[in-house]
């Protein structure tokens, strides 16, 4: 496998992966909401990752020395459940089409290198029709924070199978279970070139807000994919 | 795929998703939480008459993740509604209520006393 | 005082427009016959510190043209046929979200891979309708060297002027053919800059653009909230809404108006010779070059011909057509496909004129002598001179 290793990413200083942080009170994060009462399913555990990213800009922006201008927060999603997240969180936005939220991201991020661009996106948003995006935004390691809202389901589309569901699993479109595979989107990411991998569960609350302000932190394209429950 | 098949693959996953509720009751979080506030839980105690659960019921989507994840059963599922605050004496401010609402929907608010969480024993 | 001449392509006339036009950001994807535009401006665009980046496909140039645009920057693409089928997605994203940008495509023939390297104008139609919904787009024709840079520099003032996506539609030939050409200085030029708001956040989240005062967008990263959505959305807030059906109508309504109240000044055409014509050639891009001189060839055999020539295909110069209708008794419609415009003209002709239309797709230029023949056989009375 040594053929496959890129010295220069070897050699890059090690940072700490992922900053210790102090959970805000729930009045303090809903400050930064335009609104608490999200459409999601009761039990969908996107609300808690939308808490984590909340969490983990506002550590952030309050650490000493901190270069996070919360102005300059962008959030760019992609089409699914977790999209509806711009409709939540009180920052600038940009929905975009299905797939393709790392391309404007890119677009933005090089037209602007002072935003700090925090990228949503669910498993098949990502992984299916955005697959190519991904393997491209993680090869330029651009600056990009990328959050993959896994619940192994399209969800907003009524329970479709997506390239994370498990051989086996029955969805609407996998009626017998279905014949493919998953994959592991992590292993995906690094070989494409991120610099930032990290995986975290809605269950580890505190795990999830600190990888996710560790990759906002990553000066380099971070991936998090954050696994949530799809109850519906 | 043949009858036969077809009920070992049912009856695997059946057991499947028994082990996962296994697993869930025994997770690594919650045990880790449990244990943490028996210690900080001393001095929690002294101070949960100082704090308090606030429950949204406007919020509260009734989806019952907040009970199945206290450790000292402070809170009791109401079928079709926000949760009971059952025990409220028995809470520990341990917040993971609150942390894991995906709603936003319940709170610990202390008096004087800062509300601990579980940060130092991540990692 | 205009420039000393340059033999320039036209496609590197279009990547000199670009930049004259102040645009700092191109993504886009190799194909022929656009790529000269892509390889100019990877040697320009980090001279006047913009940016040049080579997406990984085309749906992910539009996109980044797109997010480029919203943090603030003048942005652009450039394609040809397969490429400009794949960002239709993204362009009717950037119609709905308002988001000024301009889209190069250099035609080819069609459909599919087709002929990568010889002429066409089957793209004149998924200019106007390529991507789905009710939306409304401007188009711009050039049809020489020096029409690839103006063109190109009015297309970012248009984007700008009416925060749109504005197609320029050359073609293989306009776009490779070398032309001299004395480009005009920057400060000849009118450049359209963006507007940044000029009030509070407060106050300008009070404000809604109206047909007549389209307000600015300000860049992601400043101190407005800004929210852009391809769904359906209330002009006020930003905030997308599905449910309300007023809000829908009234938004489609909007952005058909904002172009269409202004086809007045958006729409540009070249008349010749009109004064007095008994027949009009209606031509466009490269084929507009053979019409010119068929025209000048038949008014040198005395026969009362002009030539109406759309620089702006769409919104469609409907007024000129009607005009040049009442006027002469035929228009010859030539055009590099099967009556794609010639539909649009009969259309805004109603019957006023006799329209006859001549296609041709097989990857040739249709010739001066091709359009002779039609200019004779309306006048076949008429001694011809050899």
């Amino acid at each position: 496998m040594s053929a496959l290793i890129d010295e220069r990413r070897i050699e890059m200083p090690s940072q700490p992966h992922s900053p210790k942080i102090r959970p805000r009170s729930t009045e303090e994060i809903t400050r930064h909401l335009i609104t608490p009462k999200t459409i999601w399913c009761p039990g969908c555990t996107n609300g808690v990752v939308l808490r984590a990213i909340v969490d983990a800009l506002l550590n952030l922006h309050s650490a000493p020395e901190s270069t996070l201008d919360l102005d300059k927060v962008t959030l760019v999603a992609g089409i699914g459940c977790c999209g509806r997240i711009v409709q939540y969180l009180d920052f600038s936005s940009v929905h975009t089409t299905h797939g393709r939220a790392l391309a404007v991201a890119t677009g933005a991020k090089l037209a602007d290198p002072q935003l700090h661009v925090v990228v949503v996106m669910g498993d098949g948003d990502c992984m299916a029709i955005g697959g190519n995006h991904l393997i491209h935004a993680a090869r330029r390691n651009l600056d990009l924070t990328a959050i993959v809202f896994n619940n192994s389901i399209y969800g907003m589309t009524g329970g479709q199978m997506s390239p994370t569901t498990f051989e086996g699993d029955r969805s609407t479109t996998s009626t017998y279970g279905n014949v493919e595979q998953a994959f592991d989107t992590c292993e995906l990411a690094h070989a494409a070139g991120a610099t930032y991998v990290a995986r975290g569960t809605t269950y580890n609350y505190l795990q999830l807000a600190r990888l996710i302000a560790g990759g906002i932190a990553h000066q380099g394209f971070a991936f998090i994919e954050a696994m949530v429950i799809c109850p519906t | 795929m043949g009858d036969e098949e077809r009920h070992a693959d049912r009856s695997s996953r059946r057991q499947g998703r028994a082990r996962a509720r296994t697993a869930f009751r025994n997770c690594d979080e919650r045990e880790m939480i449990a244990n943490m506030t028996s210690e900080l839980g001393k001095r929690g105690r002294a101070a949960r008459c100082a704090g308090t659960v606030v429950l949204d019921p406007v919020l509260c989507k009734a989806c019952g993740i907040c009970v199945a994840l206290c450790p000292h059963d402070v809170l009791e599922g109401v079928a079709g509604g926000p949760p009971r605050i059952a025990r409220p004496e028995e809470c520990t401010l341990c917040r993971a209520c609150e942390l894991h609402c995906p709603d936003f929907a319940i709170r610990i608010e202390a008096e004087g006393e800062e509300v601990l969480v579980a940060e130092e024993a991540i990692d | 005082m205009p420039q000393p001449l340059r033999l320039l392509q036209g496609n590197e006339a279009c990547a000199e427009g670009a930049i004259a036009a102040g645009a700092r950001f191109f993504a886009g994807y190799p194909i022929t016959p656009s790529t000269e535009i892509a390889e100019e401006l990877s040697r320009l665009m980090p001279r006047v510190g913009g940016t040049f980046i080579q997406m990984e496909d085309e749906i992910a140039s539009m996109a980044a043209v797109i997010g480029a645009s919203l943090a603030g920057a003048k942005a652009l693409t450039a394609t040809s046929g397969p490429g400009f089928s794949l960002m239709q997605e993204n362009i009717g994203h950037a119609a709905m979200a308002q988001v000024p940008c301009v889209i190069i495509n250099v035609m080819r023939g069609g459909p599919s891979t087709g002929l990568p390297t010889d002429p066409a104008q089957g793209d004149v139609m998924q200019a106007r309708w390529g991507t789905h919904g009710e939306h409304s787009i401007i188009a711009l024709c050039p049809s020489s060297v020096e029409e690839c840079f103006r063109l190109t520099v009015e297309a970012f003032n248009l984007a700008e002027r009416y925060r749109t996506p504005v197609v320029v539609l050359s073609d293989a030939m306009v776009g490779h053919m070398r032309e001299g050409v004395a480009l005009p200085l920057p400060e000849e030029l009118e450049i359209v800059e963006r507007r940044q708001p000029n009030c509070s956040p407060e106050e300008y989240r009070s404000l809604v653009s109206t047909v007549d005062n389209i307000l600015p967008r300000p860049p992601l990263g400043s101190k407005f909230k800004v929210r852009v959505t391809g769904l359906v959305y209330d002009r006020q807030s930003g905030r997308p809404d599905t449910a309300t059906p007023a809000v829908a109508q009234e938004l489609g309504s909007y952005l058909r108006q904002k172009i269409y109240c202004h086809a007045a000044e958006i729409v540009r055409v070249e008349e010749l010779c009109m004064e007095d014509a008994e027949v009009a050639i209606f031509a466009y891009g490269s084929v507009a070059r053979a019409a010119k001189a068929a025209m000048r060839w038949a008014r040198r055999s005395g026969v009362r011909v002009g030539l109406v020539r759309p620089i702006t295909l769409w919104p469609f110069p409907t007024a000129a057509v009607e005009r040049m209708a009442r006027q002469v008794r035929t228009v010859i419609v030539p055009e590099m496909n099967l009556r794609q415009i010639a539909w649009e003209v009969q259309a805004a002709v109603r019957g006023a004129a006799e329209v006859v239309d001549y296609g041709r797709i097989d990857g040739r230029l249709i010739t001066p002598e091709e359009i002779q023949e039609l200019i004779k056989a309306q006048f076949y009375y008429h001694h011809w001179e050899a």
